[in-house]
């Protein structure tokens, strides 16, 4: 009897631990998107702070008990219970110099969660249902118990596996309502947009716009997938909408057309295809297949809205005709054939670009707006390209694009009382360093002063990028303050190439410094740009 | 029993923090003998809350506890009553509070524009402070000039328009504001307080920046001529339209050409309007400011205010002219200090503001709002032949 109520307590002692360390692993495998394969792999690469060896203390305790009771062949009452104390102290020890989580996001206990957790607890009552079936010894149960604590993950990957087919069903049911919801809204015009670049700041262009006529909604920054849409549907999409924006993103084949399926475009707008995600889809045709999905998704009587620019846009122009839709293009004109769209006279000043759009008829509408550069550019044509399709008037357009704000840090004009700033701080890819270069080459100002630290994160290819930015800010600038003398160690390099004039750069040792030096050179009229990765320390 | 007061404070306005000082420094000031504090709190989403610990302004600090912690509630009318449900409603749905009268401390935009005043008409109970039409007019900086300058009051020439007017026709406006005006020019939003949106503008790229900055804060938006050599004096007035008085006049002192939103509100984090800086009474002579007095009263009978007002003057220095500025339906901190030289302390004044609200609900409420005949028998009868 007193054995009895001493295992029964040493079992007790045992379960704080094991629960503690179930929501530890729990909330781990949240971080991991509840995806059992990046759980694992979280657990490969972090096992040897997960699986720590005191925790397998217990486990080999109650092994010894064994092992003396095989030896003995009998068990003894006073050496199992000093077993089983031992282990209930031990238990509660671990569980008191736990590590205390303090990571950046908590557990959220949502219902899946709390789901998950259940099905933990019925797997754990489950496995010693079982052991009390089959009569085990109360070591077994001990030992059980022990085990589970020292590998709980197993808890975790049993509880999500068996509640895979609820997690699908209660997908299934979310995407059912959202398709439900739209069906009872024959008004409302759906607008997809993607591409490999540049369908983000596409949609905020589209939104803007359509808004100075329309009750528009959109998919917000990262609801890229058919459960985001789904989301948004449900918890935002009502009937005082007249347009829903979906931005569509495609990890594999097929995404786009999943999409679809549950939205139903009637407008389809492609931005670029480019190599992204190269790894799925292995080759670039592949890419373009895909997001032509979007295109080939569109009804007889629907809209396609293409960069005509974009010679993989062309090309699939071609290979998936549809000649029922009506087609509306947009690019800069080069080329033989002109695009529907297209612009000219595009002149950049500290106000944000002017510039001129071309329809295919010759009829020319006059634009401002404060965005810089010429993937803006071609994002806006997008827009208005749309705009004019739908049958909007060229006021209400013009009154949209005017109203279109830059992204923090994003060729961001920011003016001063006698000089401009462009930042630029938050670009960290060549194509975009380019284009900011080319803003200010383009720009009406005095001196024309350029301040980066170089570009990082860019592979083997980093060093000879930095050199060739360098080479073709020696074109433009009149003035180059780099920031860190190792780091733009490639930039001097690539100016002292282009035989740039050394009394007009110089090198600081952080951004500070950098400012500081700015302060004294800078003159009235001045155009400054903040390139590159500037923000962790500049905030003003 | 004592007379339940629902303070509101908070709300979806710019002055939502300043709000939430001024509204608990009034709980806690109002006499606890005769009046018992239901704080109500409006998020900035626009929902109620309530609890006692609203009342402490360290909660504010993590406001995501603190709305754990407070209760959501409903704001019910039944049968003569206002009622607070906690909602969502539970399955014995049982009023967890009522309310005798309101108190609302809102600054800026829906708790000052009318909107709430509309509601608290529609729930038929007494509240403090302007009613539907003052509140209108004095949150709309336009309307304010093209009320009082049909009645006579000085006020400062202005031009107005939408901010959807400056995306297309910007040079159009900008040739108007230079010509009919001219710099240095002062942009606000038309219905904005506490400064917020405000700037001083000298050149045309000055005033481009300042309309982007008050464009996004209202859709209307007025530009005025900017006394260079100016003294700004405020007053205060309390009573209804049976009695109204002024109170001293103060000086807000500024260290820039305007008293900016940072000099009002955040010298002291914790003493909202009664913390800026100001002299009282304010530095002008004797007869200028019975003047300003006079203008006060005339203009709060004008509007048909009630309860505690301030209006905010400009006098232009070389020519001694007052302008009236600005009207504040709900003044910050509920201008008490403007009260305390003339011997009222808060808890009185608070006391006076709610005694006004009551009485002047009871005199509308024995207006003859129905006729003792039956139109649908009468009426109905008419219709079928």
């Amino acid at each position: 009897m007193i054995g009895k109520i001493l295992f029964l307590t040493a079992f007790l002692a045992g379960l704080p631990f094991l629960l503690a360390k179930l929501i530890y692993h729990l909330h781990m495998l949240q971080l991991n998107a509840y995806f059992n394969c990046r759980y694992l792999g979280w657990l490969g690469r972090q096992w040897a702070k997960v699986f720590r060896p005191v925790e397998f203390f217990p486990v080999a305790l109650l092994f010894v008990l064994f092992l003396w009771q095989v030896w003995h062949g009998t068990s003894h009452q006073v050496v199992t219970g000093t077993f089983a104390f031992a282990f209930a102290v031990v238990s509660l020890f671990l569980f008191f110099t736990r590590e205390k989580g303090k990571a950046k996001k908590k557990l959220v206990y949502t219902p899946r969660v709390k789901r998950l957790l259940t099905a933990a607890t019925i797997l754990f009552i489950f496995i010693f249902v079982v052991l009390w079936q089959i009569q085990a010894s109360f070591l077994a149960f001990l030992f059980t118990l022990a085990l589970l604590q020292a590998l709980v993950f197993l808890l975790v990957l049993g509880g999500n596996l068996l509640m895979l087919p609820v997690e699908k069903g209660i997908s299934y049911y979310y995407y059912r309502d959202a398709r439900r919801k739209l069906q009872g809204m024959p008004r409302l015009k759906v607008i997809g947009i993607t591409g490999s670049y540049g369908k983000t700041s596409t949609k905020h262009i589209v939104q803007k716009i359509l808004a100075q006529q329309y009750n528009v909604l959109m998919t917000p920054a990262s609801f890229n997938t058919t459960m985001g849409v789904v989301r948004t549907i449900r918890e935002q999409l009502s009937p005082l909408h007249d347009y829903f924006i979906v931005e569509m993103g495609a990890k594999k084949p097929g995404d786009i057309a999943e999409i679809c399926r549950l939205v139903r475009p009637t407008v389809g707008m492609l931005t670029s295809v480019g190599p992204q995600h190269l790894e799925t889809f292995k080759t670039i045709e592949r890419v373009q297949e895909t997001k032509f999905e979007l295109i080939r998704a569109l009804p007889s009587d629907g809209i396609a809205v293409l960069n005509r620019d974009e010679p993989l846009i062309n090309d699939g122009m071609k290979r998936f005709e549809n000649s029922t839709l009506r087609y509306v293009t947009y690019g800069l004109g080069q080329g033989e054939k002109l695009p529907h769209i297209s612009a000219r006279d595009i002149r950049y000043s500290e106000e944000g670009t002017e510039f001129t759009v071309v329809r295919e008829d010759g009829q020319e509408y006059p634009f401002k707006t404060k965005l810089l550069g010429k993937h803006n550019l071609y994002n806006l044509l997008a827009g208005i390209a749309l705009a004019f399709a739908l049958g909007m008037d060229y006021k209400s357009i013009y009154a949209g694009v005017r109203d279109i704000v830059p992204i923090e840090h994003r060729l961001q004009i920011k003016r001063k009382e006698d000089y401009v700033i462009i930042d630029d701080a938050y670009n960290a890819n060549p194509v975009g360093t380019q284009m900011a270069l080319e803003v200010l080459g383009l720009i009406s100002g005095n001196k024309k002063i350029l301040v980066t630290p170089g570009m990082i994160e860019l592979g083997s290819r980093e060093y000879e990028l930095n050199r060739e930015f360098a080479r073709q800010a020696a074109q433009v600038c009149d003035y180059i303050i780099l920031v860190g003398g190792k780091r733009t160690k490639p930039l001097q390099d690539g100016l002292a190439e282009a035989q740039y004039p050394p009394e007009k750069y110089t090198v600081v040792k952080d951004v500070f410094a950098a400012f500081e030096h700015l302060e004294k050179i800078r003159r009235k009229g001045d155009i400054i740009l903040l390139e590159n990765d500037l923000t962790d320390d500049y905030d003003e | 029993m004592k007379i339940k007061v629902g303070v509101f404070f908070g709300g979806k306005s710019t002055e939502h923090e300043v709000s939430v000082i001024s509204g608990i420094q009034a709980a806690h000031s109002l006499n606890k003998d005769k009046y018992e504090v239901v704080p109500v709190y409006v998020t900035k989403q626009g929902d109620f809350y309530t609890g006692p610990e609203l009342l402490d302004i360290t909660e504010y600090k993590n406001l995501d506890a603190l709305l754990q912690k407070a209760i959501p509630v409903a704001i019910i009318r039944d049968r003569e009553k206002v009622l607070l449900y906690k909602y969502p409603f539970g399955l014995f749905k049982k009023p967890l509070n009522y309310l005798d009268v309101i108190l609302p401390v809102m600054h800026g935009h829906l708790g000052e524009n009318g909107g709430f005043q509309g509601f608290f008409e529609v729930l038929d109970i007494p509240y403090a402070e302007c009613g539907v039409l003052p509140s209108a007019i004095g949150m709309d900086k336009v309307i304010t000039k093209y009320v009082l300058r049909s009645a006579g009051i000085p006020v400062i020439d202005w031009y107005s328009f939408y901010g959807h007017d400056w995306l297309t026709d910007e040079e159009r406006l900008i040739e108007e504001m230079e010509n009919q005006i001219g710099y240095p020019l002062i942009v606000k939003p038309a219905t904005g307080g506490s400064s917020i949106g405000i700037s001083i503008v000298h050149n045309r790229q000055e005033l481009k920046d300042g309309v982007e900055l008050a464009r996004s804060m209202a859709e209307k938006i007025i530009v005025e001529k900017l006394v260079e050599n100016m003294q700004e004096v405020n007053c205060s007035v309390l009573g209804d339209s049976e009695n109204a008085e002024a109170s001293v006049c103060e000086e807000p002192v500024s260290t820039k050409e305007i008293l900016s939103f940072d000099d009002k509100y955040s010298n002291s984090n914790t003493k909202g309007m009664s913390g800026a800086q100001r002299k009282i009474p304010a530095d002008i002579p004797e007869e200028q400011a019975e003047t300003i007095r006079e203008l006060s009263r005339i203009v709060f009978n004008l509007l048909g205010c009630k309860g505690v007002i301030r209006i905010d003057y400009i006098i232009d220095k070389d020519t001694n002219q007052i302008y009236l500025n600005e009207l504040n339906t709900i003044p910050g901190s509920l201008a008490f200090y403007l009260w305390e030289p003339k011997g009222i302390s808060y808890t009185e004044l608070l006391d006076q503001l709610l005694t006004i609200a009551i009485r002047n609900h009871q005199k509308a409420k024995s207006l003859t709002y129905s006729y003792e005949n039956n139109l649908f028998l009468s009426g109905l009868q008419g219709l079928k032949k």
